[in-house]
């Protein structure tokens, strides 16, 4: 069964803005998917309408086989939304607001007062449980959210940016909870701009563009489109020219620094025996841009209108 | 999927919040009523004196007790929405089943 399945949904702004021009889409049940796309291209306006907040003006939504018009209860509480930007009561106390959520799915007060203990507990919150949610840290207040959108167990997880400005080490362990909670069989939806996250985290992939759906396949297909990797060397000694060796573009950025593109067909070892020939010495090697970012500019630049509804 | 369960979570945070914050909900209505017992009550009452027995006060006091209680009922429901609609955390209760049009 797909955990969300979306058709020909559109939808028009009172001020005429055309925000989702007729997207289909299907995420599988268990899946870990990845909804990306510029600042603008409808994400949050997707988001929105799944979860209840925006009406949509034409099209179908449906979570779990629950058409979101027909059986509006039971699809509301298949679902679990992490907004974007912090929406809980700054006054209240981190138990009261996961706690009161649970209530509003109507889960009983005994069931709830456990849901809220052992979601706060995995978000490690258990020790804050009694602050009052306006004293806590940005990643604290993006853990309270997470817990309250986990504590009616909803089947399906919709994470729009949880990542967007918290430290590393709280990105990685927001990672490894949300991999947690998926190997534990919740379909997580997640948008991000942090596409190494989407690389390393999701096995599917949609990308939004001004309204459309420009790419949904799975992530091992769209990776293995990118047919040139681009590498930063560093050098042990500056060189004043940059050797030409065929096969590869080589660009001098500093003395001992040289940026190379390298076909995927070719390889590197090529390289790096014709740099030796040069007497070349390279201390390190990196990745220049993430892979999936290469794709993400060529088909957002390359499709501004072209529809794979 | 409990409808009455999402009521009772309702009602509950509102009471509470109510209560919490006191001094803003329940000590500017006592002070406002007990002004108009003193100035209308007492200082005006006592010129108008008895009018078959009762006193000016007996006539105004449950008058003015529902109309605070009436006037405050309804300006904490409207500064508990503005609030939630300001903080967005209304988007809590929009999607959860918990709106009667989802039955």
């Amino acid at each position: 069964m797909n955990a969300l399945s979306i058709r020909n949904l559109r939808k028009t702004y009172n001020n005429g803005f055309e925000a989702l021009k007729g997207i289909n889409l299907d995420v599988e049940e268990g899946d870990f998917f990845a909804l990306l796309g510029p600042n603008g291209a409808g994400k949050s306006t997707a988001i929105g309408i799944i979860s209840s907040l925006i009406n949509e003006s034409s099209g179908s939504v449906s979570i779990f086989g629950h058409d979101l018009k027909t059986d509006r209860a039971r699809a509301k509480s298949c679902l679990g939304l992490v907004p974007q930007e912090v929406n809980f009561n700054q006054f209240d106390t981190v138990k009261s607001i996961v706690f009161n959520q649970a209530g509003y799915y109507g889960t009983p007060r005994k069931l709830a007062l456990q849901r809220t203990e052992q979601c706060l507990k995995q978000m490690d919150l258990w020790d804050k449980r009694d602050t009052v949610s306006r004293r806590l840290s940005g990643g604290m207040k993006r853990r309270v959210m997470i817990a309250r959108a986990m504590v009616h167990a909803p089947k399906l997880l919709i994470l729009d940016e949880p990542t967007a400005g918290v430290d590393i080490e709280i990105r990685r362990a927001m990672w490894k909870m949300m991999q947690d909670v998926n190997q534990q069989g919740t379909t997580i939806i997640l948008t991000t701009h942090y596409l190494e996250e989407a690389e390393s985290l999701c096995r599917n992939i949609a990308i939004i563009d001004q309204g459309l759906i420009v790419e949904n396949t799975d992530m091992a297909s769209l990776l293995a489109r990118l047919h040139i990797d681009h590498f930063v060397l560093d050098l042990a000694e500056p060189i004043a020219k940059v050797p030409f060796i065929p096969g590869y573009q080589i660009e001098r950025v500093a003395d001992k620094v040289l940026n190379v593109a390298v076909p995927k067909e070719i390889g590197l070892n090529q390289f790096f025996s014709q740099l030796s020939a040069h007497n070349i010495k390279v201390i390190s090697l990196k990745n220049k841009s993430n892979r999936l970012e290469q794709l993400f500019m060529d088909l957002i630049e390359s499709k501004p209108a072209g529809a794979k509804q | 999927m409990n409808y009455s369960i999402a009521l009772r979570t309702l009602v509950r945070k509102e009471v509470f919040r109510f209560i919490r914050i006191w001094p803003q909900t329940l000590l500017p209505p006592a002070i406002t009523t007990a002004l108009y017992f003193l100035i209308f009550g007492k200082l005006i009452g006592d010129r108008i004196g008895t009018i078959n027995g009762a006193t000016y006060m007996d006539y105004i006091v449950p008058g003015i007790i529902l109309m605070s209680v009436i006037s405050h009922s309804y300006a904490n429901v409207v500064s508990s929405f503005y609030s939630t609609k300001f903080q967005r955390n209304i988007e809590e209760l929009l999607v959860a089943p918990a709106l009667s049009g989802d039955y």
